[in-house]
């Protein structure tokens, strides 16, 4: 019985004290400060070594977000690097079929022009070839002269229905009639030096007009590349050891290592005209249906 | 008893001084454990009602006289507390794991309970949802704790009350 009227009492007594301890007072009462003034230099040190704990703990945590973080931005940036790659072939490719247009519009009522895009190259050292993903579908034929918006390219020398099998001009087995634009002097055949940046003309008779520099056309003269078409610049002019004739290095207008689309010449149209102001037709001649081989260059493809 | 007693006390300290500087960001939705409940069920289980209401009790007054607040309201819920584990683990077995368990969880329970009941009736304002929600995850941070802390209490219990002696 006392202990229940003490309790009772106790209860109603610290409800009064709530009452009267609660945000209402302006400051803390009882014991609470001293209590709190023993407390605080364990409450300061704990404190410190609980933010060390957090901290601790915070490095995990943050690390753990940080890797997360960095993962994200590394797919993203590694997106952003494919789109911008995906984006600089769009423009170069964009580029490159821009010159093909233009090439293409220039020539348009001097030849039927057929656009192909390079889909293989011959991977051994003894041929150069590619393949064009352009075939007898369209109209491609063996023999059809193959060029780019700088150039010659070379010839077709096989086709199936979706492809055709392009010889190119640096190959050894490949040879074309030139001419000096500069001098209008037709000095023979071009034909690959074995590299895939030189060509060569050989045997050309030691009172002809060449000097490093000069513009190298075709001359028109057999059935499969047309007159005036760019092959290369001439880059150098020596002697042979026999004295009688002398050689010439020529650098091809063409990249050949970096071509990707070419146009195959599928005929020309008569009534053409010269077309001038594009790498093609430097030399200003109107294309022509080739005539009789020159010089005693009796080979099929002059 | 006396060396017992001032354990206790000094447990009960270290318990408020721990949960005055726990790190909110390590506790559950901004709950921090309830130490010195705790320590006032266990030793309301070795010592039963009235003892574990006069512990809690004091725990409680302690409590509320290191934060300088609505003095009275945590010696009353734990005092309350103290009594209803004594009666409940009165007569249990207190070396299986699952009774300090359901009695922190019906503890903390319970002491939220009066807690918002009493300082409803204080005059004190709390929202519902927001006591609620942060009573959940204090029960749950309680409860969790008791695997790591009943142990050590058991065996500290056992060496200051003589339980096995007593038991005899």
């Amino acid at each position: 019985m006392l202990l229940a009227v003490t309790a009772t009492a106790v209860v109603f007594l610290l409800l009064y004290l709530m009452q009267n301890t609660g945000w209402g007072q302006s400051d803390m009462v009882g014991a609470g400060k001293p209590l709190r003034e023993i407390a605080w230099p364990i409450q300061r040190a704990v404190g410190i070594a609980g933010g060390g704990l957090a901290d601790f703990f915070g490095y995990f945590r943050d690390n753990k977000e940080l890797r997360e973080e960095n993962a994200e931005l590394r797919k993203t940036l590694d997106e952003a690097e494919y789109w911008l790659q995906q984006t600089r072939e769009i423009r170069e490719e964009n580029r490159r079929l821009g010159e093909m247009l233009q090439f293409k519009t220039n020539h348009d009522r001097v030849f039927d022009l057929v656009a192909a895009r390079i889909i293989g190259r011959d991977t051994d050292n003894w041929n150069q070839t590619v393949i064009l993903d352009q075939g007898s579908r369209v109209g491609l034929a063996c023999d059809m002269a193959v060029i780019a918006p700088a150039g010659m390219v070379g010839r077709i020398v096989a086709v199936t229905p979706h492809t055709a099998e392009v010889l190119l001009l640096i190959d050894r087995e490949s040879a074309i009639g030139v001419q000096v634009s500069e001098t209008r002097f037709t000095p023979g055949l071009v034909a690959g030096s074995g590299r895939d940046d030189l060509l060569e003309l050989q045997r050309v008779s030691n009172e002809a007009e060449m000097a490093a520099g000069q513009t190298v056309i075709t001359s028109g003269y057999g059935s499969i590349f047309p007159k005036g078409l760019v092959v290369g610049t001439i880059e150098l002019v020596e002697a042979d050891p026999n004295g009688l004739t002398k050689r010439a290095t020529i650098r091809p207008a063409v990249d050949f290592r970096r071509l990707e689309e070419v146009m195959v010449i599928r005929a020309e149209l008569s009534g053409g005209e010269a077309p001038t102001g594009d790498g093609a037709s430097e030399g200003g001649e109107a294309p022509t249906g080739g005539g009789a081989p020159e010089g005693g260059d009796g080979d099929a493809d002059l | 008893m006396l060396t017992y007693n001032l354990s206790l006390a000094g447990l009960s300290l270290a318990g408020l001084i721990l949960r005055s500087i726990f790190p909110r960001t390590l506790g559950l939705a901004w709950a921090t454990p309830d130490f010195p409940l705790l320590l006032v069920v266990f030793n309301a289980m070795f010592r039963g009602p009235l003892p574990g209401a006069a512990g809690g009790f004091c725990i409680g007054l302690a409590e509320d006289l290191f934060f300088g607040r609505f003095i009275g309201l945590n010696a009353l819920a734990k005092g309350a507390v103290g009594l209803l584990t004594g009666f409940l683990a009165k007569s249990i077995y207190k070396e299986n794991m699952w009774v300090p368990v359901i009695n922190v969880f019906v503890g903390s329970a319970f002491s939220l309970g009066v807690v918002f009941a009493i300082g409803h009736l204080a005059g004190y304002r709390w929202h519902f949802t927001v006591v609620f929600y942060q009573g959940v995850f204090e029960l749950l941070f309680n409860v969790c704790l008791v695997p790591f802390v009943y142990g050590p209490f058991f065996h500290f219990a056992d060496r200051r009350l003589h339980l096995r002696e007593d038991n005899g």
